[in-house]
């Protein structure tokens, strides 16, 4: 304890002393830290609201602390007006149609600003200029105009631009005002007519199915349809036939030995060749015959008519062929082709 | 100016004042007044100022290191079992600077500068006052004031600032270590981090506190000691209501200038 009294002055003075140093030292820190000594170009910066702002909120360019947000105020204009100073080492960063963008922590309420910097190569910023937040209209602009890109959150983004849009659309000078409401209604109105157009389709088509009713086409037409398919497929069988008796009409004739053919055409030339020329191309064209039919068959009910002509030409066709069969000189006719045309004349559509 | 601490003029004057506000507040008048007397006797009075900081704070350094290291590193600790679940470890260096600098480092040392000096001064001045020392010394037309109450009040206050900043160091550097048990972390980086958070403002406003927080213990406390009328059974009686308007006026004063710090 004497010895403490004896250098009473001296702990004391060390005592004080190292306490003095610490804050000097601290206080120096923190100005170089704050870039206290160097000049700094003070610009206008404005933002849509306050919160997270805060006396000396550090602004960053690419994660660099280029200055400070101070003394900011709510304007008359209801926008917050606050001086934005950038260090001198940053003035050059600072060209026109640059802005701000403060994001907000939502659980601190504190702030992150960001210096966005124009895309576009342009002249430095005259000192004392706005450079405004991207949430007001001056910032939003330069969002629209793509001067800007907005870096971080893509959605907050989005939605950013999409209240740009919307806010666009809805201003008072805007030639376009009100054409967002507008398109929704005529995209309601065209939805309406559309609904009333389902509804006539519907009611029509209704009608149509009815097969009591009056108005039943179209089930009549597919009745139609029904009954004519039935009738092509009748009809083909015919025309398989008629192609069988065909060859064997040819195959008769082919060898002509009987003494008819000898005293009618003992040559061949006149009746016999002739005869097989003609039956050799009627056999190439039955195939056509029978595609045009398959044709036919995809047609409507107008083409009803014309496989009734093509069936009264394949009548008198295989009554030709009947004919020739049944002629004791040339074949030896029968009785199986008069039940098939029977039967084909049954069938027939009404 | 008659003083106010005059044998015969303390019955009217303070002892039976019914407005204790009113006599502690014409008290602290009297201190201002006294104080250019307090530079006249410089020689005399300053080997009391040394003892009186050497007391009050060099004495006091190691208690203050202790608590400040274990308050920097619970701060640190809890901190980091919340904030990390909301991925705001960062927010540390905040919380540290903002409670450390701004509150605790004032409000604790004051604590232990209330529990360790105050009741000292309260006691030796209410002994003095029995003992009829303070009667002496005005026989001499030495003011009591000026000789007595005037050293300790500023050598709690200087004690006090400089406490308050060995404090903050002790508690942020016991942050540090505190952190540096989660993750090894760089002194210096830690620094600098913290250092983005500490605004000059921070540490002019714990200056002023400590200022404000000195005073109050040493004012009141004082104060209180010399309200011994004649008892010794007094003495205890006065240093208790030493400490606790100490204490009181501490917390009120802490909520005022951080009322001040916030609005203007």
């Amino acid at each position: 304890m004497k010895l403490k009294f004896r250098y009473t002055e001296k702990i004391i003075g060390t005592f004080l002393l190292i306490a003095v140093v610490i804050v000097f030292s601290s206080i120096l820190f923190l100005l170089l830290n704050q870039k206290f000594f160097e000049r700094k170009y003070v610009y206008k910066a404005k933002f849509l609201d306050a919160v997270g702002l805060s006396q000396n909120s550090p602004v960053y360019f690419k994660g660099f602390k280029i200055g400070i947000i101070s003394n900011f105020v709510l304007g008359d204009d209801n926008y917050i007006s606050a001086d934005f100073e950038v260090y001198s080492d940053f003035k050059d960063k600072i060209i026109v149609k640059s802005a701000l963008y403060k994001a907000v922590n939502v659980i601190t309420q504190a702030s992150t600003i960001e210096f966005l910097q124009s895309v576009e190569d342009g002249e430095i910023l005259a000192e004392g200029s706005l450079i405004p937040a991207i949430d007001v209209p001056e910032g939003k602009q330069l969002l629209a105009q793509n001067r800007v890109k907005k870096i971080g959150d893509p959605l907050n983004s989005m939605l950013i631009n999409l209240e740009g849009l919307v806010e666009n659309l809805q201003k008072d000078n805007n030639p376009d005002e009100g054409a967002l409401f507008r398109a929704l209604v005529n995209l309601a109105d065209a939805a309406e007519q559309l609904k009333k157009l389902s509804d006539n389709i519907n009611r029509d088509l209704d009608k149509l199915s009815n097969k009591e009713s009056e108005n039943g086409a179209l089930y009549q037409v597919v009745v139609n349809l029904n009954d004519i398919t039935r009738d092509l497929k009748t009809t083909t069988a015919l025309t398989n036939q008629i192609l069988k008796k065909t060859d064997l009409a040819i195959s008769n004739y082919s060898k002509p030995d009987s003494l008819g053919i000898k005293l009618i055409d003992p040559t061949g030339e006149n009746i016999v060749n002739p005869l097989r020329k003609t039956f050799t191309q009627l056999n190439e064209i039955l195939p056509k015959v029978q595609s045009f039919t398959e044709y036919l068959n995809a047609q409507t009910t107008d083409i009803t008519l014309v496989i009734d002509d093509l069936k009264t030409v394949l009548r008198q066709v295989q009554q030709t062929f009947e004919s020739l069969n049944k002629n004791p000189l040339i074949g030896p006719g029968g009785t199986e082709m008069n039940q098939s045309y029977y039967e084909l004349n049954q069938k027939r559509p009404k | 100016m008659k003083s106010l601490l005059n044998i015969e003029a303390r019955p009217k004057s303070l002892i039976q004042s019914q407005n204790r506000l009113r006599s502690f507040l014409l008290y602290n008048l009297e201190i201002f007044l006294e104080t250019i007397q307090f530079y006249s006797q410089w020689k005399i009075n300053r080997n009391i100022l040394y003892r009186q900081i050497l007391f009050t704070g060099f004495e006091a350094l190691g208690i203050i290191t202790l608590i400040a290291v274990v308050i920097g590193g619970l701060i640190i600790l809890e901190g980091n079992s919340i904030l990390t679940n909301f991925g705001q470890s960062k927010l540390l260096f905040t919380i540290l600077v903002s409670v450390i600098t701004r509150e605790l480092g004032c409000v604790l040392t004051a604590f232990i500068v209330t529990a360790r000096s105050g009741t000292a001064i309260a006691t030796e001045l209410g002994n003095m006052v029995v003992n009829q020392e303070i009667e002496a010394l005005q026989s001499f037309g030495i003011s009591p004031i000026s000789y007595l109450v005037l050293p300790r009040l500023l050598g709690v206050i200087i004690s006090m600032i400089t406490l308050s900043i060995y404090f903050n160091v002790a508690a942020l550097f016991g942050g540090w270590i505190i952190a540096s048990l989660f993750h090894p972390i760089d002194f210096l980086e830690f620094m600098n981090s913290l250092f983005q958070e500490l605004l000059i403002a921070d540490i002019i406003l714990g200056l002023v506190k400590s200022f404000f927080f000195g005073y109050i213990i040493a004012s009141v406390s004082s104060y209180q000691g010399l309200q011994v009328s004649f008892a010794r059974t007094e003495v205890p009686q006065r240093t208790i209501k030493a400490v606790v308007f100490s204490l009181s006026g501490v917390i009120v004063a802490d909520i005022v200038l951080t009322l001040m710090y916030y609005f203007y």
